[in-house]
């Protein structure tokens, strides 16, 4: 019984030694792993750096080297502006002058072409006018004798029965007026006395024409 | 039978059918109870005609107190009314009581009855007037006479100026016109 706790002990203590040299050995693996991870980082981080910084130095330069180059482009470009300006302003200038006598020389042409073409016109135009007056002189001759010959005692005739028709109806229109005018006036220009006497003067006449047989 | 005189009442056809329409609305109260005849002639004609209307009845010698005597004379002055003759006359003036007057006296003085007077107004045939009778017509207004005159006179002066206005014979000659430049 002794004996076998013993040896029970001595298994468990060993066992145990050897986790904890196992263990001890563990951490002294993942302490050295730590390290080279840690060089590993320092290095990567120098290197970064070192890009970053060249990076920026090129950058420097190409920014430094565009701005040269642009400054030269507009200095040159400000150049031929004004060299072109010129250019066309001269140019401009010789045209408006040429343009100028152009104009002079062609308006007194057309004045001349066109004073030619009017005294042209007119001396044809007069004739021609001529011609027409005496034709239009003719006809108008002809067609009065025609008038006159056929259409104006048509006409005559046609006015003097239109006048005594309308004669007629004026003096209809007018005697009816007086008519009726004069029996109103004459009505009231009678005394009652007289009017009185007329009706025993009707009366008389009535009885004897027989109206009271 | 002498016949009645009815022309100090009515000269008219209106009047008289006014007259009679009176006659006939006092005929129809004699009967009644209290009855009283100068009241009721007093009413309707008024206090003139009404003494006259009292003369008629005494002249005629109708008894006014007995109700059956008084319908029989109204009954003759309607049967009288209704037969009298109608002159239809057309005058130009606008009739008075003289003038109704004259008609009358001329009426009993030249045909030697009454007659009723039918009058209608028409200035138009200036004075005069024109008479029907009896189916009879005569125009004796002074109108005819005067259209006649009137036609006359303006049938002469017409001819006149008729000639005056006769038109030159060259009047407007568009003989001589020549058109040139």
């Amino acid at each position: 019984m002794c004996m076998s706790n013993l040896l029970f002990q001595f298994i468990s203590i060993t066992a145990d030694l050897i986790i904890f040299i196992f263990i001890g050995f563990y951490l002294w693996k993942l302490k050295s792993e730590e390290k080279k991870l840690e060089n590993k980082e320092t290095k990567a981080d120098t290197s970064y750096h070192q890009i970053v910084d060249d990076a920026l130095g090129k950058e420097r330069k190409i920014m430094e080297d565009a701005v040269s180059e642009a400054d030269q482009i507009i200095v040159n470009a400000e150049y031929i502006k004004k060299s072109s300006k010129d250019i066309v302003d001269q140019a401009l200038q010789q045209m408006v002058a040429h343009i100028q006598k152009e104009s002079i020389e062609t308006a007194s042409k057309f004045m001349n072409s066109y004073s030619d073409s009017l005294k042209e016109l007119a001396s044809t135009s007069l004739v021609d006018f001529e011609n027409v007056a005496k034709g239009l002189e003719g006809d108008l001759q002809r067609q009065i004798k025609e008038f006159r010959e056929t259409l104006l005692p048509d006409l005559k005739k046609e006015l003097d029965d239109y006048k005594q028709v309308r004669l007629k109806q004026s003096e209809e229109i007018i005697n009816h007026v007086v008519q009726k005018a004069s029996q109103e006036i004459m009505n009231k220009v009678i005394s009652l006395d007289d009017h009185q006497k007329i009706l025993t003067d009707a009366l008389d006449r009535a009885k004897t024409e027989g109206v009271f047989d | 039978m002498e016949e009645l005189d009815l022309s100090d009442f009515f000269h008219t056809k209106i009047e008289a059918t006014d007259f009679s329409i009176h006659l006939a609305s006092i005929s129809e109260s004699i009967y009644e109870t209290g009855f009283d005849l100068e009241k009721a002639l007093l009413t309707h004609y008024g206090a003139r005609k009404r003494d006259k209307f009292i003369a008629l009845l005494r002249n005629n010698k109708v008894n006014i107190y007995t109700a059956s005597d008084l319908e029989a004379f109204f009954n003759k002055i309607q049967t009288r009314i209704s037969s009298l003759p109608i002159l239809s006359l057309t005058i130009a003036f606008e009739p008075i009581d003289e003038t109704f007057k004259i008609l009358s006296d001329w009426l009993a003085l030249n045909i030697h009855r009454e007659a009723l007077l039918d009058i209608n107004i028409d200035t138009k045939i200036i004075g005069g007037a024109t008479v029907s009778f009896n189916g009879k017509y005569a125009d004796c207004s002074i109108k005819p006479k005067f259209d006649q005159i009137f036609q006359d006179t303006f049938k002469n002066k017409s001819e006149i100026p008729a000639k005056m206005a006769t038109p030159q014979e060259n009047h407007q000659s568009v003989e001589h016109i020549t058109i040139s430049r």
